[in-house]
C-alpha cells in the first residue's frame, strides 16, 4: 500500500511538471538553414530579452535538402511558427498550403509601411496574388569578380562592357601567358548553372519568360541560345573558360579564385565577403567587382524571405513581433535583424536604406572599399524570375538540361527544347495559372 | 502430433510474434502505403487532388518518359559494371587469403575497414581524392609527371560513371570477400588434393571443384551486391548529383528527384516499386541460372 502511494505520488509529480513545462515553456519555433546558427541564436535571445517572448532556433541542412525537410516537416503538419524560405519555394509551399500570408498577422499599416523601404526586387520574389507572404532575410545578385593585377599585366584597362569584349579579355590574358584558362565559372550540376545562364540573359536586355509567363527563352537566337553558345565556345572551341567550371560548384569556385587560379568568375554576391577577407584570400588586394556585361548590366537577384508557417499555434501578435524583429523594424524602429545580419555577415537586406546606416556603411567600407558601389549598383540592376507554382521544379530540372548541354551530351537546340517541354508539362498541372 | 510439439510451436509463436508485429508495422506498413500512394495522384502543390486513385497513370507517366529509359541505361550499366567488379575482385581476393594462414584474422581486419566506414563518408573522401582544384588523385599524377596540371575527372560521363562504381565496388568488396571466403573455406581440402593428383590445371580445379561448391554463397554475394547496386543513391549524392548530365542519373536519383524536387510522389513511388521489381527479376534470374541440380 505505501509503495502504491509513493507511485502514485511519483506519477503526480510527474505529470505536474509537465503540464508547468508545457505552459510555461512555450516558446516561438524559427526553422532556417544552419548557417552562422550561434549569430541565430543570438539574435533571437536579444528577441526574448527585449518582447519577453521565448523563441528556438531549430537548424537544417541548407542546399537543395533545406525545402525537401520543410515538405516533410509541412507534411507531419510540423507546427513551425516562423522559418527562412528560398524564393523559388513560395509558390509551391503556397500551393500546397503550408504558409500564410502575412497580413493574417501583422497590425494594421505595417506591412505597407515595411514594402516602401523594402527593394522593388524582393516585394515583387515574395508578393503572390497581391499578398506580401515574407520580410526579408537576405537578398543577393550574382555579379561579376575579376583581378586588377592580371588585367594590368595583360594590358586591360577596365573591365570589359560586353560578353565580346570579355571574351577578348580572356584570350589576351591567356596569349599572355598568365593563366591557360582565365574565367572559371560555377557550371556544375548543381543550383548556380542557372543562374550564371539567366544572368548572361538579363544582362544582354533579354528575358526567360514574357509577362504572361510563355517561354521567350526557346525562340531562334534568343538571349538563352548565345549565352549557352557563348558558354560553348569557351570551354572547347576559343578556351578561355576552365573545363573543371563543369565540375565546380560555388564553394569551389571562390576559392579558387581567392587562390590566383583565375582571373574572372560569377560569384553571388555575399562571396564578396570572403573574396576580400585576407585571412582566406590571397587576392584582397587585387580583386575588385564589376557591373555584369551586356546592355543593361542587369543580373539576376535571389533572395530569401522569413514566412509563417500555416500549422503555427501562437498568439498572431507574437509571430508578428518575431518576423518583425527579424526582418522588419523592430520594437525600437533599428531593425535590427537585417542590420545585424547585413553587419556582421555583409548579407545585403532587402531594403536599400540600411546601405546608409553608418555602422553598416562602415563595416561594408572596411571590408569591400570601392566595391561596395558596384555591388549598390549591380543590386539596383537585378531581376528575380518570375513566381509560378511549377517555377521551382522547372528550375531545379533546368539544372540538369543546361548541363547536358553544356557537356555536349546534347545540343543546345535540344535542350532548349527540352526545357520548353518541361516548361509546358509542369504548367498544363495548373490551367487557371 | 505430440502434446510436447504443440507447445513447442506455440512458444516459438509466441517468441518471435511481437518482433513480426513491429517488423510488419515498421517495415511493411510503409511499403503498403508506397504501394498505396503509386496507385493515385500525390501532387504536394496540388493537396485537391492528393488521394484520387489513377490506377497505372503513374507508372504509365514514368514508362513514357525519356528520363526513365536514360536513367534505365545508366543503372544497367552500373550494376554490370559494380557487381561483376565485385564478385571478381572478390573472389580472386578471397582465394589468395584461403591461402594465408598466419595472420589471416589480422588481413581481415585490415579488408574490413571500407565496409565499416559509412556511405556518406566514403563518397566524400572519393569526391575529395578526385576534386580537380587540390584532389590526391591530381596531386600524385602530377607529381609522377603524368599530367601537367590538375585535370576535372568527373565532367568526362564515362569517367564519372567509373568513379561512382568504383566508389561503391571499394565499399562493398569487404562484404564479398567475406562471404565468399566462407564459402571456400567450406569446401573440402581432400577435393583439390584428389584432382591435383588426376593432374588438373589451376584453372580446372577452379572451374570444376571452387566454382560449384561455392554456388551458394556466390548467389548470396550476386543477389546483395545487385540490391545495392540498383538502391545506389548517397554516392551519387555527393560525388556527382547524377551529373555530368545525365551520365550518373540512376533510377534511385530519378526517384529522390521526382518526389522531392518537384513534389510528385506518385511517380516517386511508382519509381521506386519499378527498381523493387527490377530486382526481383535479378533474384529469379540468379536463382535459375545458379541453382544447383543433383548432376
Amino acid at each position: 500500500m505505501k509503495r502504491h502511494r509513493l507511485l502514485v505520488w511519483l506519477a503526480s509529480l510527474a505529470m505536474a511538471g509537465g503540464l508547468l513545462s508545457f505552459a510555461a515553456g512555450q516558446s516561438l519555433t524559427l526553422v532556417g538553414w544552419a548557417y552562422a546558427p550561434d549569430y541565430a541564436k543570438a539574435l533571437l535571445q536579444q528577441f526574448t530579452q527585449e518582447y519577453g517572448i521565448q523563441a528556438t532556433f531549430d537548424g537544417l541542412p541548407s542546399g537543395a535538402t533545406y525545402s525537401q525537410l520543410l515538405a516533410t516537416k509541412f507534411l507531419s503538419r510540423e507546427p513551425i511558427d516562423v522559418l527562412y524560405l528560398e524564393d523559388f519555394s513560395l509558390t509551391p509551399f503556397i500551393a500546397s498550403g503550408w504558409l500564410k500570408p502575412l497580413k493574417d498577422f501583422a497590425p494594421p499599416g505595417a506591412i505597407a509601411a515595411l514594402e516602401q523601404q523594402m527593394t522593388p526586387s524582393f516585394v515583387s520574389a515574395w508578393t503572390v496574388n497581391g499578398e506580401l507572404y515574407a520580410l526579408p532575410y537576405y537578398q543577393t545578385v550574382w555579379l561579376p569578380v575579376y583581378n586588377k593585377d592580371m588585367f594590368a599585366k595583360a594590358g586591360i584597362t577596365a573591365f570589359p562592357d560586353t560578353w565580346a569584349g570579355l571574351k577578348e579579355a580572356a584570350l589576351k590574358i591567356k596569349q599572355a601567358g598568365i593563366l591557360d584558362y582565365p574565367i572559371t565559372l560555377p557550371i556544375a550540376n548543381t543550383w548556380t548553372d542557372k543562374y550564371q545562364l539567366f544572368s548572361m540573359v538579363y544582362s544582354q536586355g533579354g528575358r526567360m519568360f514574357d509577362d504572361q509567363l510563355n517561354p521567350l527563352f526557346d525562340q531562334p537566337n534568343s538571349a538563352f541560345r548565345t549565352a549557352l553558345n557563348w558558354l560553348l565556345d569557351g570551354i572547347y572551341t576559343s578556351k578561355f573558360i576552365n573545363p573543371k567550371s563543369l565540375e565546380t560548384n560555388e564553394a569551389d569556385n571562390w576559392r579558387a579564385f581567392a587562390d590566383g587560379q583565375a582571373a574572372i568568375s560569377m560569384i553571388p554576391g555575399y562571396r564578396a565577403a570572403q573574396i576580400f577577407d585576407p585571412s582566406v584570400s590571397k587576392v584582397t588586394d587585387a580583386a575588385a567587382l564589376a557591373l555584369t556585361p551586356g546592355t543593361t548590366h542587369d543580373t539576376v537577384a535571389w533572395s530569401r524571405g522569413y514566412v509563417v508557417g500555416a500549422y503555427e499555434n501562437a498568439q498572431d501578435s507574437q509571430i508578428w513581433d518575431l518576423i518583425d524583429f527579424l526582418g522588419g523594424k523592430g520594437k525600437d524602429g533599428t531593425y535590427p535583424g537585417r542590420r545585424g545580419w547585413m553587419q556582421n555577415y555583409f548579407l545585403d537586406s532587402g531594403y536599400g536604406f540600411i546601405w546608409n546606416d553608418p555602422g553598416v556603411h562602415q563595416a561594408l567600407t572596411q571590408r569591400f572599399g570601392d566595391n561596395v558601389e558596384v555591388i549598390r549598383k549591380q543590386t539596383a540592376a537585378s531581376r528575380s524570375l518570375p513566381q509560378a507554382p511549377w517555377m521551382a521544379s522547372w528550375v531545379l530540372n533546368s539544372e540538369q538540361e543546361i548541363n547536358r548541354a553544356l557537356t555536349r551530351e546534347i545540343s543546345v537546340d535540344q535542350a532548349v527544347k527540352n526545357l520548353a517541354s518541361s516548361w509546358a508539362t509542369d504548367r498544363q498541372r495548373f490551367p487557371g495559372y | 502430433m505430440k502434446r510436447g510439439d504443440h507447445s513447442g510451436r506455440m512458444f516459438a509463436l509466441g517468441a518471435v510474434g511481437p518482433t513480426m508485429l513491429v517488423m510488419l508495422a515498421l517495415v511493411g506498413g510503409p511499403i503498403a502505403y508506397s504501394l498505396y500512394i503509386s496507385f493515385h495522384s500525390w501532387y504536394l502543390t496540388q493537396p485537391s487532388t492528393i488521394g484520387t486513385f489513377t490506377g497505372l497513370s503513374n507508372y504509365a507517366q514514368v514508362l513514357h518518359d525519356d528520363r526513365f529509359w536514360r536513367s534505365a541505361r545508366v543503372t544497367l550499366t552500373f550494376v554490370v559494371l559494380t557487381v561483376s567488379l565485385e564478385v571478381v575482385a572478390g573472389m580472386a581476393v578471397a582465394m589468395l587469403i584461403n591461402q594465408v594462414r598466419r595472420f589471416q584474422g589480422v588481413l581481415l581486419g585490415l579488408i574490413i575497414i571500407p565496409w565499416a566506414i559509412p556511405n556518406v563518408v566514403n563518397a566524400l573522401m572519393w569526391k575529395w581524392i578526385l576534386n580537380p582544384y587540390y584532389g590526391a588523385l591530381d596531386g600524385a599524377l602530377y607529381s609522377l609527371g603524368i599530367i601537367h596540371d590538375y585535370t576535372s575527372f568527373l565532367r568526362f560521363p564515362l569517367a564519372a560513371m567509373i568513379a561512382v562504381a568504383n566508389a561503391q565496388v571499394w565499399k562493398q568488396l569487404p562484404l564479398v570477400i567475406f562471404i565468399l571466403l566462407a564459402g571456400l573455406q567450406s569446401v573440402p581440402l581432400e577435393f583439390y588434393e584428389a584432382s591435383e593428383v588426376d593432374g588438373a590445371s589451376a584453372w580446372q580445379r577452379f572451374r570444376y571443384i571452387t566454382l560449384p561448391l561455392v554456388r551458394a554463397p556466390l548467389m548470396v554475394v550476386l543477389i546483395l551486391q545487385t540490391m545495392e547496386s540498383l538502391r545506389v543513391f548517397d554516392i551519387i549524392w555527393v560525388m556527382t548529383g547524377g551529373g555530368p548530365g545525365t551520365s550518373t542519373t540512376v533510377i534511385a536519383w530519378l526517384t529522390y528527384i521526382s518526389a522531392f524536387r518537384q513534389f510528385n510522389f506518385g511517380a516517386g513511388a511508382a519509381l521506386s516499386f519499378i527498381i523493387t521489381i527490377l530486382t526481383l527479376g535479378f533474384t529469379a534470374m540468379y536463382i535459375r541460372l545458379l541453382r544447383s541440380d543433383n548432376s
